[in-house]
């Protein structure tokens, strides 16, 4: 027993975080499924959510449960801002990934900068969602306040698949993902798609960072870690793939608990680079992804 | 010795040189020879960085680490092996070499964005590695380390930095001009293409990829023994921003851009010192805003309207 509890306690923990980097990932897979680009800013798009929470709670005094919309909202249109001024020429002028590359590595940094500039360099602790308590398991206990962000991720998740897979904009995004010329071909207006993707991917990380810097602690840096995590689950699921960037989440969050407890705490971070070097060399595709010849 | 009359480039380039030869002596200041000691440093990073992503079309994540591998493995040498700095530098060059050797045979066939996450993991597991291992790297305080000559003045630093910046740009020409250079272009322009004339794509990335971090790495050994401390930083983020914002800025996909925008770039921040935190804010709307709309960089805009301004190319 006395392995065994810690590892059950490890494996419910990942599990939590594994909603959270989901939020993130699918986000990140729908840009990729979309526009075909890897959005290296996704983690500043996480820690502007998590400021505009914060100076919604704390300036204006607006419950967290309100603030969550307007921060998806706020972001959703800070997104469509981006790929109307940045992501644009990737289509009228069919750049190459070197573009795409260097503009949202060049957004990330300045939107670090910028935080550090103006929000200021230190930690900031958002107002929890609701005050900190245990739920006790029989000898398992899981932090309550957790669960239930996590529940809200898990409902937010829901309602981005519903978009998807039942509006007209989520069948068109469905068809651009597809095959872009195609879509064009049908009448589908592909700047609106790429836009309405940026918007909601943006709006995702930013619900993200609004749910879990209550959590952990919200800094300029803070995106970093939760988008190199979500790299890793889009490799890991397959590259545009919705329900592997979902069950990607998932599984790095247990490697990452069980390595913690079973190999070494300090290489933490380092298990899913490991995992994104390994996935990238042995299957790049992903597991849930088609493997595609370019031409 | 002439052959031919020297054209204009050749004429500016050789001006280029004497005025940088001759710079000791006419700035007195120390202060300003060891920022441009330090220009050179990331001029050479910049001018490598250049070589992967504006004529192979990779971008790399990995560079900065590659400076600090070859800075770490000529400390630790110098301080284990007890090897003179010199000795140790190369030990530096032959790690670069040997550790992108195995990178890039096993992520350049991964395809663009693909291949800038894989350098991504593999600079944050290096760097992750330095942090923790604290008995051998001295973590995060850095590891102290000889300097490469005794001397109260930078200016023999200056020259050997000069030296190495030379010897890069030069042997770069040469690559670019040669055969090899038109395979590297050809990869970078279509693999497939690329590959369906007959070129081993597989090979021309993995030996440019060697060239360039073997350099890298050279230059971050010198650097450590320049500033006589190696430390994670010279492997941080932060310095692959501004080795990418230098060749932007200076031209990406041309061989004098990233030295301008390197010089100028240090030189700016030397002056925005004061503004500390505003410094990278600013370097970050460079980069953003010429990628966007000056796609070819200050070397390649004004080329470009110099050519249309006289007529003729």
């Amino acid at each position: 027993m006395g392995v065994v509890l810690p590892i059950v306690e490890n494996l419910i923990t990942g599990l939590i975080m594994g909603s959270f980097y989901a939020l993130m990932a699918v986000g990140l897979t729908l840009i990729f499924g979309v526009m075909r680009i890897v959005n290296f800013a996704h983690g500043e798009f996480y820690m502007l959510g998590g400021y505009i929470l914060y100076y919604l709670v704390t300036l204006l005094g607006i419950n967290n449960f309100v603030a969550l919309p307007i921060v998806m909202g706020a972001m959703f249109v800070f997104g469509m801002a981006v790929e109307r001024s940045l992501l644009r020429p990737i289509i009228t002028e069919g750049l190459g990934h070197e573009y795409s590359i260097i503009i949202t590595f060049g957004l990330s940094l300045f939107l670090v900068n910028f935080a550090i500039a103006f929000f200021g360099p230190e930690y900031k602790t958002p107002p929890p969602y609701i005050p900190t308590y245990r739920i006790a398991l029989g000898p398992i206990s899981i932090s309550g306040d957790r669960l239930l962000v996590a529940t809200l991720a898990a409902v937010i998740l829901v309602l981005t698949y519903l978009v998807i897979a039942k509006t007209k904009i989520g069948l068109a995004m469905r068809a651009t993902a597809q095959n872009k010329e195609g879509a064009m071909l049908c009448g589908m207006d592909v700047y609106k798609v790429s836009m309405f993707t940026m918007g909601l991917a943006s709006a995702l990380a930013g619900a993200s960072g609004a749910l879990l810097s209550t959590i952990l602690l919200l800094e300029p840096q803070a995106g970093l870690i939760p988008a190199i995590k979500s790299y890793v689950v889009i490799a890991l699921g397959g590259m545009g793939s919705i329900a592997g960037a979902v069950a990607g989440s998932v599984i790095l969050g247990i490697i990452e608990s069980l390595g913690t407890v079973l190999i070494s705490a300090a290489y933490r971070d380092a298990y899913s680079f490991l995992v994104l070097i390994l996935v990238l060399l042995i299957r790049p595709e992903g597991l849930f992804g088609v493997r595609v010849r370019e031409v | 010795m002439f052959r031919q009359p020297l054209s204009p480039k050749g004429f500016l380039t050789l001006l280029a040189i004497v005025a940088l030869l001759s710079l000791p002596f006419i700035i007195r200041h120390e202060y300003w020879i060891y920022v441009l000691t330090i220009g050179f440093y990331y001029a050479i990073l910049a001018s490598t960085w250049n070589v992967m992503a504006g004529y192979l079309g990779r971008v790399s994540f990995a560079h900065a680490a590659f400076a600090a591998i070859g800075a770490y493995a000529s400390a630790l040498s110098v301080l284990h092996l007890k090897v003179h700095p010199v000795l140790g530098m190369a030990i530096g060059t032959v790690a670069g070499a040997v550790f992108s050797f195995f990178i890039g045979y096993l992520s350049l066939r991964l395809r663009g964005v693909y291949f800038t996450l894989s350098t991504l993991a593999f600079a944050e597991i290096f760097r992750i590695i330095v942090t923790v291992e604290y008995e051998y790297t001295r973590g995060s305080l850095g590891l102290e380390t000889e300097h490469l000559i005794v001397t109260m003045s930078y200016i023999p630093y200056y020259y050997v930095a000069l030296a190495l910046l030379l010897g890069t740009v030069f042997s770069t020409y040469l690559i670019l001009n040669s055969a090899f250079g038109l395979k590297i272009m050809a990869v970078g322009n279509s693999e497939e293409a690329a590959e369906a004339i007959g070129i081993d794509s597989a090979k021309v990335k993995v030996v440019t990829f060697l060239y360039v971090s073997a350099l890298t790495s050279l230059a971050g050994a010198f650097y450590g023994h320049f500033i006589g401390l190696v430390s994670p930083e010279v492997g941080a983020f932060d310095q692959l921003a501004l080795i990418i914002a230098m060749t932007v800025v200076g031209g990406m996909g041309t061989l004098p851009g990233p030295v301008i925008g390197a010089l100028l770039l240090e030189f700016f921040s030397e002056y925005l010192r004061e503004f500390g935190i505003f410094r990278l804010l600013i370097f970050a709307g460079l980069i953003i805003v010429t990628v966007r709309f000056f796609r070819r960089g200050l070397y390649g805009t004004l080329k470009e309207r110099l050519i249309s301004v006289g007529g003729s190319p």
